[in-house]
């Protein structure tokens, strides 16, 4: 910056510090709880400083498992988590990819009314249909299993209108071209408008990664059997266990592991996410 | 090579027409230039024998072939775009060769013609890069290679070079011209400039308002326009308009009468044509010549630019180089042979 005065800087920097501070304090005191032992974290004051048992509640969670008589395994959780967010992030871009193709790029009847159609769901969350979403899954004897946590959740306006947005970027001459070149139509979406809209599939892929992993209301609706426990819901029922006092060491690391994938995926994909965000060449 | 043939080509929007019946014939191995100001639906018509844009009455022929209902891939075309239209993601090879991969050619074949277009257009060392890596007339020769590999009947130009800036644009000119004579192919151009038109064309076709205005040989063009759009259109700086009345032998401007020896317009009042260069100009005053005020004097290098009215209607004067001349007084001759005569109402050329 232009402006060097002390004075100035001293205050940007301290307002930043305690920006850094505010986010970082939560987590840092997860970690800090996820390496004590139980008898530790039920005295007062809480530590601020980390202890010694980080690795034998590691191996608590992952291991031993958790839950009144240790019977829920945080790995199962963790990989129930990772396939409901990965079918609902893959099951969302493809079905939203397949239907903007159809809106731009196709002439039928009643497209704007389709088109409407799709994006007036936007104001029907799984929270508002929840019954009647409910009951259909529950008919089609989905309950338990990866479909009834995935299926109603992929239907997705909001992705198929930033696709459809995209789609309309690509300069008109790329379509002539390719069928001049011959490219029939599955031909041109594989060959030209899938690399073409690459990185905001990436960034679409982060975003919905993350809605996946933290759905918590409808998989405690669709999954009472607990090997289909997902982590989110899987902490929250951690912290009711009944006659017990919470074994919060067990929580936190738990919450840490639930933490992991979604940065994974986004200091992973950062790059290609930022550029799917602000690139405007075609 | 094959022959196009456009018979009453009728284009309609929503029930508006833009394209008013358009009859024309193109033999093979012609270099025909389509030209018109924006919005003459020049650029429709060419999408039309691509078949990018559907025909709403009349025929597209291609060799005997009636293309109306035909795939753009079957039509043994080629396209060049104004935006070249490359595709981003692929090398330059790629792009040329992915409507080779589609018809399902062999490797070798595809590299061999891919490499051939490549060394005919100098883009052998650019081939594994990708079009953003490339200039503008780079892009611009490859979107060519792409249309050449295909080895069409017809190519087929939309204002390809209206993105190059000016130098590019004349060497890319030249560059094109050295293509048609190499391939022989025939070839259908669209451009707004008339530069381009001139220099190009073995024939032009104007259109104005979805109509053909005229068609012709650059020559044709330049030296018989059939009205004063025509005039007004081609040549740089266009045509001088000037109206007067015909009395007998007496043709009467505003202020200044000539009399003419050989030619006489059959209607009483008429705008008369000439060209900027053929305006003989002296600072003395000789039999028939007319006074005039030189306002503005535009230095082009090679000549110059004299602007006057003449009456209240504007002139310009063009002149080589050779001549000292300031802004002032001098004399002008229209001479009578270099007079066009057009309707002063339809502006459509008179017979003299």
């Amino acid at each position: 910056m232009v402006e060097r005065r002390i004075l100035s800087s001293a205050f940007s920097h301290l307002i930043l510090i305690l920006g850094v501070i505010l986010v970082a304090f939560p987590i840092w005191i997860t970690f800090v709880a996820a390496s004590h032992d139980a008898v530790r974290m039920t005295q007062v004051p809480l530590p601020l400083l980390p202890g010694g048992h980080f690795f034998d509640n590691l191996y608590d969670a992952l291991i031993r498992g958790v839950g009144n008589a240790r019977e829920q395994s945080v790995g199962m959780m963790l990989f129930n988590s990772l396939v409901m967010a990965l079918m609902i992030a893959i099951g969302k871009i493809c079905i939203s990819l397949l239907s903007a193709f159809a809106i731009v790029y196709f002439k039928f009847p009643f497209r704007m009314t389709f088109f409407w159609l799709i994006f007036i769901t936007l104001m029907l969350p799984v929270e508002v249909r929840i019954l009647p979403t409910f009951a259909v899954v529950a008919n089609l004897g989905m309950l338990n299993n990866y479909f009834g946590l995935t299926v109603p959740l992929i239907a997705s306006a909001t992705a198929t209108f930033m696709f459809r947005q995209v789609f309309l970027t690509v300069p008109d001459e790329l379509l002539e071209a390719a069928r001049i070149d011959g490219a029939g139509p599955l031909r041109f979406f594989k060959d030209i408008l899938l690399p073409v809209s690459r990185t905001n599939i990436a960034a679409l892929f982060v975003i919905l990664f993350i809605y996946g992993w933290n759905q918590y209301l409808w998989p405690l609706l669709i999954t009472t059997d607990k090997d289909m426990y997902t982590i989110v819901m899987g902490i929250k029922q951690m912290l009711e266990a009944a006659e017990e006092s919470p074994e919060w060491h067990l929580i936190m690391m738990t919450t840490l592991l639930a933490m992991l994938p979604p940065v994974a995926v986004v200091i992973s994909m950062q790059k290609i996410f930022i550029k799917g965000l602000t690139e405007t060449e075609k | 090579m094959a022959d196009v043939t456009l018979t009453k080509l009728v284009k309609n929007y929503d029930n508006t027409p833009v394209i008013h019946g358009i009859d024309a014939q193109f033999p093979a191995g012609e270099f025909v230039v389509i030209v018109g100001p924006s919005g003459c639906g020049k650029s429709t018509v060419l999408r039309m024998v691509a078949g990018l844009e559907e025909i709403s009455e009349g025929q597209v022929l291609i060799g005997s072939q009636v293309m109306n209902d035909v795939e753009p891939k079957d039509r043994k075309i080629a396209m060049v775009f104004q935006n070249y239209a490359l595709y981003p993601h692929m090398t330059v090879f790629n792009n040329m060769a992915y409507g080779l991969k589609i018809r399902k050619h062999s490797k070798e074949e595809i590299a061999r013609r891919v490499n051939e277009a490549a060394e005919m257009l100098q883009l052998e060392k650019l081939l594994d890069r990708k079009p953003r890596q490339l200039s503008g007339g780079q892009r611009q020769r490859v979107a060519m290679g792409r249309a050449l590999v295909r080895k069409p009947e017809v190519f087929l130009f939309d204002e390809p070079l209206s993105n190059l800036d000016a130098k590019l644009r004349h060497q890319m000119r030249v560059e094109l011209k050295r293509l048609h004579k190499q391939l022989g192919t025939t070839m259908i151009y669209v451009t707004h400039d008339q530069v381009e038109a001139m220099t190009l064309a073995d024939r032009i076709m104007i259109l104005n308002a979805g109509r053909i205005e005229q068609i012709g040989t650059p020559d044709q063009i330049y030296h018989e326009p059939v009205s004063t759009f025509v005039g007004g259109f081609i040549g740089s700086p266009p045509m001088n308009f000037l109206s007067a009345a015909v009395d007998n032998t007496q043709l009467n401007f505003a202020d200044y009468s000539i009399t003419l020896q050989n030619r006489t317009p059959s209607t009483p009042e008429v705008t008369v044509g000439i060209r900027p260069e053929k305006i003989a100009i002296t600072p003395t005053p000789h039999p028939h010549s007319i006074p005039v005020r030189i306002d503005f004097v535009e230095k082009l290098g090679s000549g110059k630019l004299l602007y006057t009215n003449l009456g209240d209607e504007p002139l310009v004067i063009s002149i080589m180089n050779g001549m000292e001349l300031e802004n002032g007084e001098y004399h002008i001759s229209l001479p009578e042979e270099d007079l066009h005569f057009f309707d002063k109402d339809s502006g459509q050329r008179l017979t003299t």
